[in-house]
């Protein structure tokens, strides 16, 4: 094995060398007959010598790119090499068990090769060496295979552009020089046929000056075959340099592209050669290696298909697995969904409702407004009622007293009257008899006596100072209950605010918190009727307050008289119980009708 | 008598450890992280800051300035290849490996006196 690969080794060397070798002849071959015909050179050159120089060089230009482009082929060859050295080191490592490679590593006791980076087959190369050392072996599908070819191909297209480039620059330049030359032929010409003119009178100058004119088209057509010649003739050589050179990069293709079949056959193979077959029958053993190879590459693609449709089949358990897990996260998200829809739909309600409740309550804020107002003022009118009616009720006493102090004067004038018609009557029993002396000095004492008992004045100033003290202590007592009752009223009203606002507050984390599932507008309901029973409470009270103050004063009205002395009846005291009970029943009455608007 | 003209001998500074290139034998391998390649081959003299790693084939690429790791006995020394030629690949590494181990390694490993 090792020696077939050395012999095709040899055999792609050997066919590069003699490209190598018959462009070399053919440059030989154009130096030695420039050599022999030098001078018929040398006059082409000097005719246009620009033109021709630059046609020169570029020939020659194009004939160094063309060897060094030949050159190449041997560091492409050691390339190839190289790639089938590693290829087979892997194999014969993997035939006899050798892991460690230690045949392989023998190798690197000797000097090697130096290989510069390929330019025909660097993507070539870079594919296999980077399969060949990272997998110990080179499995190459049919469409791999055939991309490298192409790689290959291109390569080769690439590498061959530039002389054929230059091939035709060569012909475009002998074309350049052809129409230079004609140009001037062209341009001479009219003074030729004007010298010709001259010459019909037969003077000898203008005979010379005819043969003078005649150069100039000379020049030009010297001009004109030289560029061609050498134009032409370049293109050719350098055509033909350039074909040798292919056919040794085409050497090398073939060398690469039998190397890489066998490989596909080798691998479906297992084996080099097969025993006991002629010659005769090397082509259909070939034929048939190849054919099982490519059966045996086709039977690995089948079995690599097959291992990749159990990844697949084993992927799309996963991915119906992942797939119903998928659905299932979808209904609980549609179900989600319309749950959301649902609290939407309920929270637009609330927002109607809090909307509602929003307007509600600020009627409902300026209705109590309006009712505080109005049970202030109200109050104030009945607080001022009730001033006035203690006022009158303050002036009937004082006019009680006044009729009492009338009373006693009365009493008195009466007293003292009966003190008279009794002395008359005194006198007259007097007059009348001494049997009834004793009797009547007993009498007489006893008059005297009476009289004493009736002649000592009355205190009325005593009793109207107990009473003015009773009444006012009472109107005091009075005041302060009113005042004191005025007092908790305001404070009972300041905590009932106190409340109102904190069950505002409520009210609005209630609202802030709309996802509860009572209904606000009951909860409103509700709070309002609280207020309105706290509020209602609140001015019981207050008319509560206000009856004990009644009361009280009421009780003020009776002066406390002495023992024995009848009291008449006051011309026009009112009945003070009566008109506080009126107010009493009228302030309740007006709370009740409230309370009966709010709860309607 | 003492000559005055006569400077005292200054102590000598001692000489770093000098490690001459002995020819080893170490199974090695060059990792090209950017090429995802690894070259398996010899190391075929050990410093602490060079060596010349051996490709086990007969065609050496050249290469250049590429960032390598050379794996020697399981340890990973990254390192720049300096240059090619017909032995192998000179790199240089990027944190010199201590004398005792290349000492060590080279003793295990020697080819020839």
């Amino acid at each position: 094995m090792s020696t077939k690969r050395a012999i095709e080794a040899q055999s792609a060397l050997n066919s590069i060398r003699i490209e190598i070798a018959k462009s070399t002849i053919v440059v030989l071959l154009i130096i030695g007959l420039g050599t022999w015909q030098f001078e018929f050179a040398y006059k082409s050159v000097l005719s246009h010598p620009q033109l021709n120089l630059l046609i020169i060089f570029t020939f020659i230009g194009g004939v160094v790119a063309a060897f060094i482009s030949g050159y190449r082929l041997f560091n492409e060859c050691h390339v190839l090499q190289a790639m089938k050295e590693t290829q087979h080191d892997f194999a014969e490592m993997e035939k006899l068990g050798d892991d460690g490679g230690v045949t392989r590593l023998v190798r690197a006791a000797e000097p090697g090769i130096v290989i510069k980076p390929p330019r025909l087959f660097s993507e070539v190369y870079r594919q296999i060496m980077s399969e060949l050392l990272s997998t110990r072996t080179l499995r190459v599908s049919l469409a791999q295979r055939t991309a490298l070819f192409e790689s290959l191909k291109e390569a080769i297209v690439s590498e061959r552009s530039l002389t054929n480039y230059l091939t035709g620059i060569l012909i475009l330049m002998g074309l350049i020089g052809t129409f230079i030359g004609l140009m001037e032929m062209v341009a001479s010409v009219g003074g030729i046929v004007g010298g010709l003119a001259k010459a019909g009178t037969g003077s000898d100058e203008a005979i010379k000056n005819v043969i003078r004119d005649l150069e100039a088209p000379l020049v030009g057509m010297a001009t004109g075959f030289s560029a061609s010649l050498f134009g032409l003739f370049g293109s050719l050589a350098l055509g033909l340099i350039a074909r040798f050179i292919n056919s040794g990069m085409l050497a090398l293709r073939q060398d690469f592209e039998g190397w890489l079949t066998r490989i596909g056959s080798l691998e479906g193979q297992g084996a080099s050669s097969v025993p006991g077959v002629s010659s005769g029958d090397a082509s259909v053993v070939t034929l048939a290696s190849t054919l099982l190879g490519a059966f045996r590459t086709t039977q690995g693609l089948i079995t690599r298909s097959a291992e990749v449709m159990k990844k697949l089949g084993d992927r799309q358990e996963t991915q119906t697995s992942a797939l119903s897990m998928l659905v299932e996260q979808v209904e609980s998200l549609s179900l989600r969904q319309a749950n959301i829809f649902q609290q939407m739909k309920k929270l637009d309600v609330i927002g109607d409702s809090v909307e509602r409740l929003r307007e509600e309550e600020i009627l409902r804020d300026r209705a109590t407004s309006n009712r505080y107002a109005d049970g202030v003022g109200r109050l104030s009118q009945t607080i001022d009622e009730t001033r006035g009616a203690i006022i009158e009720t303050v002036g009937s006493v004082a006019e009680q007293h006044r009729t009492t102090e009338r009373l006693v004067r009365a009493l008195e004038l009466q007293t003292t009257r009966g003190f008279e018609s009794f002395g008359v009557e005194l006198n007259a029993v007097k007059a009348s008899g001494d049997e009834r002396g004793r009797i009547a000095v007993e009498s007489n004492n006893t008059l005297e006596k009476i009289m004493r008992e009736s002649t000592r004045p009355l205190d009325v100033k005593t009793i109207g100072d107990h009473l003015s003290a009773s009444v006012d202590e009472r109107l005091a007592a009075g005041f302060g209950a009113v005042a004191s009752s005025f007092d908790d009223s305001l404070s009972r009203l300041l905590a009932g605010i106190e409340r109102l606002g904190a069950t505002q507050a409520d009210l609005a984390d209630r609202l802030t918190a709309l996802d509860r599932g009572t209904d606000p507008v009951v909860e409103m309901r509700a709070f309002g009727e609280h207020i309105e029973q706290g509020l209602s409470q609140g001015l019981g009270e207050i008319a509560r307050v206000l009856d004990s103050i009644l009361i009280a004063q009421a009780t003020a009205q009776k002066p406390v008289l002495p023992d024995g002395i009848d009291m008449p009846a006051p011309v026009d005291a009112p009945d003070l119980s009566a008109v506080s009970q009126a107010v009493n029943e009228a302030i309740l009455a007006r709370f009740r009708r409230r309370n009966g608007q709010s709860d309607a | 008598m003492l000559d005055r003209t006569e400077k005292p001998e200054a102590p000598k500074p001692q000489p770093p450890m000098q490690l001459d290139r002995r020819p080893c034998c170490i199974v090695a391998e060059l990792l090209f992280d950017e090429e995802d390649l690894v070259l398996d081959g010899i190391v075929r003299w050990l410093l602490p800051d060079r060596a010349l790693f051996r490709e086990a084939s007969r065609y050496i690429l050249d290469r250049r300035n590429d960032r390598v790791r050379l794996r020697i006995l399981g340890e990973d020394h990254p390192a720049k290849i300096m240059g090619t030629s017909r032995d192998g690949y000179e790199i240089s590494f990027e944190t010199a490996i201590p004398a005792e181990t290349v000492t060590e390694w080279v003793d295990r490993y020697l080819t020839e006196e």
